[in-house]
């Protein structure tokens, strides 16, 4: 049996997703085999991705087409462009439409509208058009219209409140959570509508509002308010009914590990593989009641543990007695670690204009067909592609589209607002 | 519009915990009919809090409730043989299985993956485990702290001076989860056009290192991002400021540039030197001089006057939020996002509303399973067992 194809093969996506959420949705469908295309605005790459680091190749000719995040984002896509405000790139862009099947766009509501290119203009053109539209807070309600980005969906959303210390003010958790969660709902109900259509035969519109899909990560607090009237926030590294259950300093600079312990039987494993020390004999710690209400005291004995050895050596330590552990890895050990490797997460892509650099994959792997990362676009890279091969516009077309500005072969700012 | 995306699925879920039955709520959510295989004791989350006026009853657990909203309830002893019968006579009707019961879990009970799809050519497993089905850590004891910390969430979270700290939910699950669901896609999308079924293995951890946005900087350009409170992780000088949550006149606001003119943070906030070029020329290098400027300006208004007037100039602020204020929050009224739902034990529960709307299809929000509420309808109706066997099942403790 030969190479079987990747699972969206001969899917055709228009992309006209900025920044983070949209292109992390596309990207999911581009790695699994779609054809995406990227819509840039003529102006920059009009992505804050591809501002800095563009390092190492910020002092070299044409930085926009060597963003190190961008080409994260952005991977196993085409890139064309096109000016909305020139009458003929909508009128490109229609055309696109009807030889796609997935639309995708997370901008907000207005910004469509605006451009006379909403769902009900597009299914004109492509009555099975299947469009995903990934607005902040919605299509419709009183705060449709305001600005967002990812770190604000959190706040508003509850997540915020609840990540951090007891003592302290909201954090945020990690970088952009919202958007990357956005994304993959959107890549899971493109294919959802995909299957949809290939049983019914229709299109439609999706919409994917990031704060609605953060919501559901935050069900058991949710619940609590509604059930009990609750109100759950920060707790730090603890748990409500597991002890210990924390966060603990490892010899090296800012280096840690994390330990989960619930059951007694937990605890006497633990015990054994500390070489049961005389503190961890004290009757209070026996009982998990016993460890919550003395949390601290076994915190102090177990920092003590751990700030003798590395969070790895603690790591196996502990999980060679079956204890929950882990070390609190940065990004760069992530790229060394074993068993990131040997799972092969991170995989070698060559972009032309910034070399070789490694990417991930998404957190699932199929075992017959399975995605590839494929290499993001140079700016306009596939302008003749899709103008002239895709629509069949002549030469002389595409340079009449230039000169009304309609289309770009270099961004006509060379940087874009940082 | 009754219908849902995947209306047309089986769905035969293995789920405990949050990562297999928030994948699974999501297929429910699409129209799939998904069934749920617990054991007699039931689902593990069924002892976990919250619980409904903290009572511990396995109908009352809020976690329970929130994650199997739409799905059938059936009890079944998978370790013995006539369990593991049941279980292949359903699995042969299905579209899809989710199992998260854990690592070599199923295998143990002589149920390998491999014999699964060599009994169903076109079944879609969905395996979901900490760290996946392959790799020296494969076996490893886990949970959601460390899924957090081994991900590299935990080292970009919290407070630069203090350990690194989690949320107070179940991130990392609820990922894996959502990823597993995407797989599931990729699946289906590869059976629609091959009629192949196949593994997807998922791992929490992956799932959750995925979704960070820090790892490729790491990898490419040796810029480690570090935890930093509530600001943005890059710290670069000319990286892009303000992006943080700030104390205000009655709680906490999100202050963020608004990129199409970001100076036009000194109007809003009445303060000229707000408008300084050095300042937006190297932004990330000038964010305690940011902070410093905008908090008096904060200090005189509540956050939602804040979060108004800033939104009135289009930069992109927003409310921090507690849960309890999310229930009042004029937006989620409007979108229906909490809805209330009978439930024969709890009363009147609360359901979280959808995160896709179209225009063709309807997601679906109804309440939790009863453990082994749909025993007869699936045992007798699905699969044609007679009173008599169910009563003989039952006696055995199999179901």
């Amino acid at each position: 049996m030969g190479p079987r194809r990747r699972p969206l093969e001969g899917i055709r996506v228009a992309d006209l997703t900025i920044v983070v959420a949209g292109p992390t949705a596309t990207g999911v469908l581009g790695d699994l085999g779609a054809e995406v295309i990227k819509i840039e605005h003529i102006v920059a790459r009009g992505d804050t991705s591809t501002a800095l680091p563009k390092a190492p190749h910020v002092d070299e000719d044409r930085p926009y087409n060597r963003g190190n995040w961008f080409h994260d984002l952005n991977r196993s896509k085409k890139a064309i462009t096109l000016n909305f405000v020139v009458p003929e790139a909508k009128e490109l862009f229609k055309r696109l439409v009807a030889m796609s099947d997935v639309v995708v766009q997370n901008f907000s509501p207005r910004v469509m509208e605006n451009h006379g290119l909403t769902y009900t203009a597009l299914r004109e053109v492509k009555p099975d058009i299947i469009m995903a539209s990934l607005p902040g807070f919605g299509m419709d309600g009183p705060m449709r219209n305001r600005t967002s980005f990812g770190p604000g969906i959190e706040a508003v959303t509850g997540l915020g409140d609840l990540t951090g210390f007891p003592d302290g003010p909201p954090m945020k958790p990690g970088n952009f959570v919202t958007d990357y969660t956005a994304g993959m709902m959107a890549a899971f109900a493109i294919m959802a509508a995909l299957h949809y259509r290939k049983r019914t035969g229709k299109g439609q519109h999706l919409e994917l509002a990031m704060r609605d899909g953060a919501l559901q990560f935050i069900g058991e607090p949710l619940m609590d308010f509604a059930m009990n009237g609750r109100v759950q926030s920060r707790i730090g590294n603890r748990h409500p009914a597991m002890s210990p259950h924390g966060v603990y300093r490892c010899n090296g600079e800012d280096m840690w590990v994390a330990i989960a312990v619930g059951s007694d039987d937990e605890w006497e494993r633990l015990r054994s593989a500390l070489g049961d020390p005389e503190w961890a004999r004290d009757e209070r710690f026996a009982t998990v009641t016993g460890r919550l209400h003395h949390q601290d005291q076994i915190d102090g004995h177990l920092n003590e543990w751990t700030g003798q050895r590395s969070h790895y050596s603690a790591m196996q330590t502990l999980q060679a007695a079956g204890i929950d552990a882990g070390a609190v890895l940065t990004t760069s050990e992530i790229g060394t670690d074993p068993h990131y490797n040997a799972r092969r997460f991170m995989q070698p892509v060559y972009i032309p204009e910034a070399g070789p650099i490694r990417l991930s994959r998404q957190g699932f792997r199929l075992s017959e067909t399975p995605g590839e990362i494929g290499a993001g676009p140079n700016f306009a890279a596939d302008n003749h592609y899709v103008f002239r091969d895709l629509l069949g516009l002549t030469e002389s077309e595409i340079a009449d589209l230039e000169a009304k500005q309609a289309i770009a072969w270099r961004p006509v700012t060379q940087m874009g607002r940082l | 519009m009754s219908e849902g995306l995947l209306s047309d699925l089986l769905v035969v879920e293995l789920g405990r915990d949050v990562a297999g039955p928030y994948c699974g709520k999501i297929l429910a959510g699409c129209g799939a009919e998904v069934i749920k295989i617990e054991p007699l004791a039931g689902d593990p989350a069924r002892s976990a809090g919250p619980f409904k006026d903290d009572d511990p009853h396995p109908e009352k657990s809020g976690r329970f409730l929130h994650l199997n909203g739409g799905k059938k309830s059936i009890t079944l002893d998978l370790e013995a043989a006539s369990g593991r019968g049941l279980f292949k006579r359903l699995l042969a009707q299905a579209d899809i299985l989710i199992d998260n019961l854990g690592y070599g879990v199923l295998a143990g009970m002589g149920l390998e993956y491999a014999a699964i799809a060599a009994a169903n050519p076109g079944l879609i497993i969905v395996a979901i485990t900490y760290y996946g089905q392959d790799g020296p850590y494969r076996a490893f004891a886990a949970s959601e702290l460390t899924a957090y910390s081994m991900s590299g969430y935990q080292y970009l979270t919290g407070d630069p001076d203090r350990e690194p700290v989690r949320p107070n939910f179940a991130l990392a699950q609820y990922q894996g989860g959502a990823q597993a669901a995407t797989g599931a896609m990729a699946a289906l999308m590869a059976r629609d056009a091959m009629d192949i079924g196949q593994l997807v293995d998922v791992s929490i951890v992956e799932a959750t290192c995925f979704s960070h946005g820090s790892l490729s900087a790491g990898l490419n350009l040796g810029m480690v991002y570090r935890r930093a409170g509530s600001r943005n992780l890059n710290f670069h000088p000319k990286f892009q400021y303000p992006s943080v949550t700030l104390p205000c006149k009655d709680g906490y606001v999100h202050v963020h540039f608004a990129p199409a003119d970001p100076q036009l943070l000194a109007v809003l906030m009445e303060e000229p030197k707000l408008g300084a070029p050095e300042l937006w020329d190297t932004p990330m290098g000038h964010a305690d001089d940011f902070d410093a400027l905008c908090l008096p300006w904060l200090a005189r208004y509540d956050k939602r006057e804040v979060v108004q007037r800033a939104q009135e100039l289009r930069h992109p602020f927003t409310e921090v939020l507690t849960v309890g204020e999310l229930f009042d929050d004029e937006q989620f009224k409007a979108r229906g996002m909490f809805v209330g739902v009978e439930h024969p034990v709890v009363g009147t529960v609360t359901q979280v509303g959808p995160p896709i709307r179209s225009t063709e299809t309807e997601w679906r929000v109804a309440r939790a399973p009863l453990l082994g509420e749909h025993n007869d309808e699936i045992y007798c109706g699905r699969l044609g067992l007679s009173r008599e066997e169910l009563v003989i099942l039952s006696e055995n403790k199999v179901i």
